[in-house]
């Protein structure tokens, strides 16, 4: 079985077909409001500067992706873009490895549809598609025998700034490369530690150092965001708690979807008839995962320590998303890659097995979601924003609530006024700084907003029927998008106060 | 110094392979330095070895002993002279270090002639931006303008909503360097900071310091205004919805004689300094 390839012709036959199904995917995947989100605040700030004190600090993501947005939206106005912008760094991190992963080719092809590289982060289009991109790179340049320590040193500091994820695999990859460095040596006796240092390994410590500083101070935001709230470690002695860390560290590996239209928004359920047993089967998958990479004690540790940290940022911080627990696959999928380079003309047996079984799991979620995505609409956000463009009203005014949901101002590019506090823009920053959402006031605020202009505003509402208006003020239910796979079905009014 | 691209492997090689086998092939790239063929069959000689598997502990004298026999086999020309070679081995090592100086020497000589080359291209880059800075800011007004901004709030009457006792409500120059905030008007329902420029300039920038002991998220969102003389009303340029202890925003020039920030929404208002610019 050929594990190293000389050419690249295998690899350009995949990733054309894998090219072609990203694009298909893409077309049929009507993004949702973290999505679009993104490409909005990349959009709308006044500069690269602005991504790193504006309102991307509300985010809980380092600047990168925000940056990289930024630069594709010069090219690619339109909300598509994104879409544009993730398929690439998608594809490159299949050539990468198609090309140069030290695995069978079966195995790759496999690797290629798992849920999480064949939908979670390459169809979705989120800022973990440049993580493991740049995991890819990471794993290509390395060579024990070819040191390039500035430039992996520029690939980690690149990672770190992707996301919370990225930044604790790269820390956990500086270690793996940092313990390389160092050998116990000396033949014959007195043995001693030797350190390989140079300018440029110095270079590469500085230049990692600041760019974790970076990430970690542009990550935390002026004031609370109401979704994650500050690092809790007594989390860490509760029982319950690391129980449902091993069960979140079971969906990573193995994500098992129901076939149901709402499989994205469910993804624990399927361990349900056996949940007595999660954590014990998620201790088991760990215990192989690291007894698998036995070879090199160097990867085994490194695995062990990623899923530390992120077991550690889980439970002491937020506990994130399937999305999120799929790194544990991501940090093992490296390890293997890193334990075949290191060790090379082994048949790596134990690995090998542990990889097409977790494939095996991982293709049951991507079918499901290939299928599902395809058959329903995703977010009802694009279809409401078609229905304002095509009836030509999105050069009017918009009011809409509640904020957080209003994906169809992102697709249009236009800003809304915010019943929730008193921003116009056209997506939100996820600050605390909100009142609570009434349809009441969101229907008030229209007609202010009407008086105002003198004349009709758009009003968009995410499932919620607006409440009678006075006699004197026309409104008109304009449409009602259909129901999606996450829950962004929107109604559309036309309000005239003037 | 320039190293030689095959020594940088050999140094990973000796972390991993023991002391006698790494000497051997130290000694061999050394001499091999010295003599072109030779190099060539260095390099080969490393491009082989970096398939072998370095990394198992238990392998390595097994290893290292295969290491030591591709090496004396590869490099048997430089180690063992044969008669076509100068006999320059270890017999007799210093004039063969003097000679791998002197070609390394000789060696680096275009890249010292290329640094030379960018050293001076640069200075002359510099030279001329040098030049055109003068000329231009000599010669054209806006040029001047874009290249050293004059803060257009410097030194300008300002008001305020309200004050809290110890703060005026109004004064003069909201750029000021004072380290605390130059005014904090009372809690209330839109707190607002104006600014009269004295006659409609034309602003296409903002740049707002916070004050640094306290409260960057109190008066949000900030909304930067100008005043519409044409239709008597305000208009709102550009909104501030993240914290901030410096806040630049650059827009498309407005022409106007009085500005505004005022919080969208309920709370306090209280900076340390307010600049506007035309360019």
């Amino acid at each position: 079985m050929r594990d190293h390839e000389t050419g690249w012709r295998f690899t350009a036959l995949v990733a054309t077909l894998y090219l072609l199904f990203l694009v298909w995917m893409q077309v049929h995947h009507e993004m949702w409001r973290d999505e679009v989100h993104a490409w909005s605040l990349a959009r709308i700030a006044q500069g690269f500067g602005d991504l790193v004190s504006g309102d991307r600090r509300y985010e809980g993501h380092p600047p990168l992706w925000f940056w990289y947005l930024r630069v594709w939206s010069w090219i690619f106005p339109e909300a598509w873009g994104l879409q544009v912008a993730t398929v690439v760094p998608a594809v490159g991190a299949a050539v990468l490895m198609l090309r140069y992963a030290p695995f069978p080719r079966y195995l790759k092809v496999m690797l290629l549809a798992t849920y999480l590289f064949g939908y979670e982060y390459t169809v979705m289009c989120r800022n973990y598609v440049l993580g493991w991109f740049l995991l890819c790179l990471f794993c290509a340049l390395y060579h024990p025998l070819r040191p390039r320590p500035l430039l992996l040193a520029v690939v980690l500091a690149l990672l770190s700034w992707t996301s919370v994820y990225g930044l604790l695999i790269a820390v956990v990859l500086s270690g793996f490369l940092a313990l390389e460095s160092v050998a116990w040596r000396g033949q014959p006796e007195p043995r001693r530690i030797v350190i390989a240092a140079g300018p440029r390994r110095a270079l590469a410590v500085v230049v990692v150092v600041a760019a974790f500083a970076f990430c970690a101070s542009s990550i935390e935001p002026f004031d609370p965001n109401p979704y994650v709230s500050g690092w809790n470690f007594s989390e860490l002695t509760n029982r319950p708690a690391l129980i449902m860390g091993l069960t979140r560290l079971l969906d990573g590996l193995a994500p098992l979807r129901l076939f149901v239209v709402d499989f994205w928004g469910r993804a624990l359920e399927p361990w349900n008839p056996v949940r007595a047993a999660t954590p014990y089967l998620s201790a088991l998958l760990l215990l192989a995962a690291v007894a698998v990479l036995y070879r090199s004690w160097r990867v085994a540790l490194f695995y062990l320590m990623a899923v530390l940290f992120m077991q550690v940022s889980q439970i002491a911080r937020y506990w994130g998303n399937p999305r999120h627990w799929g790194h544990y696959f991501v940090a093992l999928v490296v390890a293997c890659w890193l334990l075949r380079v290191l060790v090379p003309r082994r048949r790596h047996t134990p690995s090998l097995v542990l990889l097409i079984v977790l494939c095996c799991f991982q293709f049951e979620g991507f079918l499901v979601a290939t299928v599902i995505d395809t058959r329903y609409v995703f977010s009802g956000g694009r279809d409401a924003a078609a229905f304002i463009r095509k009836a030509g009203l999105q050069d009017l005014p918009m009011v809409a609530g509640p904020g957080v949901f209003q994906t169809p101002a992102s697709f249009l590019g236009r800003p809304f006024y915010n019943v929730e506090n008193e921003e116009v823009e056209e997506t939100i920053a996820f600050h605390a700084r909100r009142g609570p959402f009434s349809t009441s006031a969101l229907r008030d605020k229209a007609i202010a907003v009407s008086r105002e202009h003198h004349g009709p505003v758009v009003v968009i509402t995410w499932m919620d029927v607006l409440p009678p208006a006075p006699p004197e003020v026309r409104v008109r239910l304009l449409t009602t998008t259909r129901p999606g796979i996450v829950e962004e079905q929107f109604r559309v009014y036309l309000l005239d106060a003037s | 110094m320039l190293m030689h691209p095959t020594h940088k492997l050999l140094r990973r090689i000796e972390l991993l392979a023991p002391r006698p086998a790494w000497h051997a092939v130290e000694t061999g790239v050394r001499f091999s330095r010295a003599h072109g063929r030779a190099i060539r069959r260095a390099r080969a000689f490393c491009a082989t070895a970096d398939v072998l598997d370095l990394a198992r502990p238990r392998d390595w004298r097994r290893r290292a002993d295969r290491l030591y026999a591709r090496v004396a086999r590869t490099l048997r020309g430089v180690i063992e002279p044969v008669p076509d070679m100068p006999a320059v081995g270890p017999v007799d090592p210093e004039p063969v270090q003097q000679r791998a100086h002197r070609l390394l020497y000789l060696a680096q000589a275009p890249y010292r002639r290329m640094a030379l080359a960018i050293a001076a291209l640069a200075a002359l880059a510099a030279l001329a931006v040098v030049a055109v800075v003068l000329i231009g800011s000599g010669v054209s007004p806006p040029f001047r303008a874009r290249l050293f901004p004059r803060d257009l709030a410097a030194g300008q009457s300002w008001s305020a909503s309200s004050a809290v006792p110890g703060h005026s409500a109004a004064g003069l120059d909201p750029s000021t360097r004072a380290p605390g905030p130059f005014f904090h008007t009372q809690i209330s329902d839109h707190p607002w900071i104006e600014i009269d420029l004295g006659s409609p300039r034309v602003i296409r920038r903002l740049q707002v310091e916070n004050r640094p002991d306290c409260c960057q998220t109190a008066g949000l969102p900030l909304n930067f205004q100008v005043f519409d003389e044409a239709q008597s009303s305000w208009r709102t340029i550009v909104q501030r919805r993240a914290g901030f202890m410096s806040w630049t925003s650059e827009f498309r020039g407005v022409r106007a004689r009085r500005v505004r920030l005022q919080v969208a929404g309920s709370g306090f208002l209280s900076l340390r300094r307010i600049s506007l610019y035309q360019w």
